[in-house]
């Protein structure tokens, strides 16, 4: 089973413009910034949004194709949809919520809380199944748009911010059900998050969507590891370089912008056009020029300071930007503070090149 | 005394004095209408007759605003249309047209030498003075009633539940009875209750264009009227029926009532 979908469509200024392929028992993720077209992309596979160009296609069947004046019906599409704010019918219980799909779709009453209720005893929701959603909490409701997208027995699973109805404290368990709920779904599996974090825990192959443009997809670790935009990038904390790969006085160097980094002597050099990450514990700060030369210098100022438990981020404005990992006993010491002038000394030996 | 407690005084004098202005007539009629002639009175040929008339000629009135005022209500709420706040406006204007007023247009309209008379003439259709004409009197008044309660209860259903139905496969029909219809029925029940209470006491529309003729035009309101001259007792006690009848209706809305 196969889902191909390209997507071209405008609302106002925005412009989506995607193109998906999934297989069945794959779970691909699409990540993204918010405003990125990641909701846009659903209703449109829902068919709530009309493509202007490019077609649907599950398996043989035309979904949708405006060039062939194809276009089902969101009632005839085999898709199960979990809409970001779930959005469970407050009139009915959750087993009529769950079997509401079934029902809709020609079952009678007994035979449609019959599909419903295995589904309960499933997501551990039998004894809410009389409950009304709005005496449910976030994590129940979560459960409930998931068994009710599941009991239309759909062949692809589209699931927008799953778990972002929830709170911090009820994610990591709801994650963990979902992600079994996930790997025994036979069908293609879609999942739509802002969550970085969720995205590398669910996915088996990552989708980063950015200005309703698909800008990097392949393998979740593979993403992970060979970042391809600065936003990616900044999803693993770690800093971007796009440049050239040059000898000078016979020392391979790597070339980005104002960065002149040597590097090792082994590295392969062939005027090479690549990316480069650097882990921000190879990025060293200080207040004075430093003396030492076989590092890749910078100057710039502090852009900004996260502080977190065990360490500080420090963001530099400097060409091409850098991200420095400072212990926060340092922070105080070189009286570290958002507009300071400071130099970032880089390690060639930590730093990961790639192919552009 | 200081200033504060004669502003307190004068305050609760004027709101007393409004109180007293609702409260007085609806008394008067309870006691002085003759509660206990009640049976007599309900034998009477024409107060037969019009109570009869009354509940058939509201009620049908009732149901030709929810067939016609439903889809407008649909227009109005969920269709981008051009002139929307006009058609809004025009809509609405029967429920501050002098009653009279609506009667005389009616005639206007359909009367044997209105706009659309001859053509109805042609036909074989005389509206004036007809028991068709009181139903259409009554839902000329009232439809805006009904309207307006819909179309904001249309505004107000989330149409992504609608969305989300269809995704489960909700064809448009089905989705309309289980998710929508749920959503918006206290505002549906309250709408036809004012709608249903305003054509049971339409008097002037009525009146003017379907006159008051014994068993065909002449509905509660009209036979009160007419009572009055002949017999006061008995127009008293109609109205304090009609007054528990108001009640009631007031009753069965239990706070649904909808903003005009």
């Amino acid at each position: 089973m196969s889902l191909h979908a390209r997507v071209q469509l405008s609302r106002g200024s925005f412009e989506l413009d995607v193109e998906l392929s999934a297989r069945a028992g794959e779970t691909i993720c699409l990540l993204g910034p918010n405003g990125s077209g990641k909701s846009t992309l659903v209703e449109a596979l829902a068919g709530l949004l009309e493509i202007e160009s490019g077609e649907i296609v599950l398996d043989q069947q035309t979904i949708e194709s405006p060039r062939a004046g194809v276009r089902l019906p969101p009632q005839l599409r085999p898709f199960g949809v979990m809409f970001q704010g779930l959005w469970l019918f407050p009139h009915l219980s959750v087993l009529d919520n769950v079997a509401f799909g079934p029902r809709a779709r020609g079952m009678s009453r007994s035979e449609a809380r019959s599909r419903a209720e295995p589904l309960l005893a499933r997501l551990d929701l039998e004894r809410l199944a009389d409950r009304k959603p709005p005496a449910l909490s976030g994590g129940e409701a979560q459960r409930v748009a998931l068994a009710r997208a599941l009991a239309v027995e759909p062949r692809a699973l589209l699931l927008d911010e799953p778990l972002s109805a929830l709170d911090l404290e009820a994610r990591p368990r709801t994650r963990s059900l979902l992600q079994q709920m996930l790997q025994a779904f036979d069908g293609i599996r879609l999942v739509i998050t802002h969550d970085p974090l969720e995205a590398l825990l669910l996915a088996d192959r990552l989708v980063i969507l950015e200005e309703g443009r698909i800008l990097q997809s392949g393998p979740a670790d593979e993403v992970r590891r060979r970042p391809r935009t600065p936003y990616v990038a900044s999803l693993t904390g770690v800093s971007l370089l796009r440049g050239e790969l040059r000898r000078k006085h016979g020392t391979p160097c790597l070339f980005a912008e104002d960065l002149e980094l040597p590097l090792p002597e082994a590295t392969m050099v062939e005027g090479d056009a690549v990316l480069a990450t650097v882990a921000p514990n190879a990025v060293e700060l200080s207040t004075e020029p430093p003396q030492h030369h076989q590092r890749g210098l910078l100057a710039g100022e502090i852009e900004s300071i996260e502080l977190a438990a065990s360490h500080t981020l420090v963001r530099l404005a400097t060409r091409p930007r850098l991200c420095a990992e400072v212990s926060s006993e340092a922070v105080s010491r070189q009286g570290l503070r958002p507009g300071l002038r400071v130099w970032a000394s880089v390690d060639g030996g930590a730093v990961d090149i790639y192919p552009r | 005394m200081s200033l504060r407690w004669l502003q307190l005084l004068g305050l609760y004098a004027a709101a007393a004095l409004g109180l007293a202005l609702t409260l007085v007539p609806l008394a008067g009629l309870s006691i002085r209408a003759p509660w206990a002639s009640t049976l007599e009175l309900l034998q009477m040929p024409s107060v037969r007759s019009a109570i009869g008339l009354s509940f058939a000629v509201s009620g049908a009135a009732t149901l030709l605003s929810l067939l016609l005022g439903f889809p407008l209500a649909w227009l109005l709420a969920r269709v981008s249309i051009p002139g929307k706040r006009w058609l809004r406006t025009l809509l609405t204007l029967p429920l501050v047209l002098p009653p009279v007023v609506a009667g005389v247009a009616l005639l206007a309209a359909f009367g044997r030498y209105g706009l659309l008379g001859a053509s109805l003439d042609a036909v074989g259709i005389r509206l004036p003075f007809t028991t068709l004409a009181a139903v259409l009197a009554a839902t000329f008044v009232s439809a805006p009633l009904l309207i307006t309660s819909l179309e904001s209860a249309l505004l107000q259903a989330e149409v992504r539940l609608e969305q989300v139905a269809a995704s489960l496969g909700a064809s448009p029909w089905h989705s309309f009875w289980t998710v929508l219809m749920p959503s918006i029925r206290p505002a549906l029940l309250a709408g036809l209750a004012l709608c249903w209470a305003r054509a049971l006491g339409e008097f002037g529309a009525t009146i003017t264009f379907a006159g008051n003729l014994e068993g065909r035009t002449q509905t509660l309101p009209l036979a009160i009227y007419q009572l009055l001259q002949s017999r006061p007792e008995a127009a008293l006690l109609l109205g304090a029926l009609l007054l528990v009848v108001s009640v009631l209706v007031l009753a069965s809305l239990r706070g649904h009532r909808p903003a005009p």
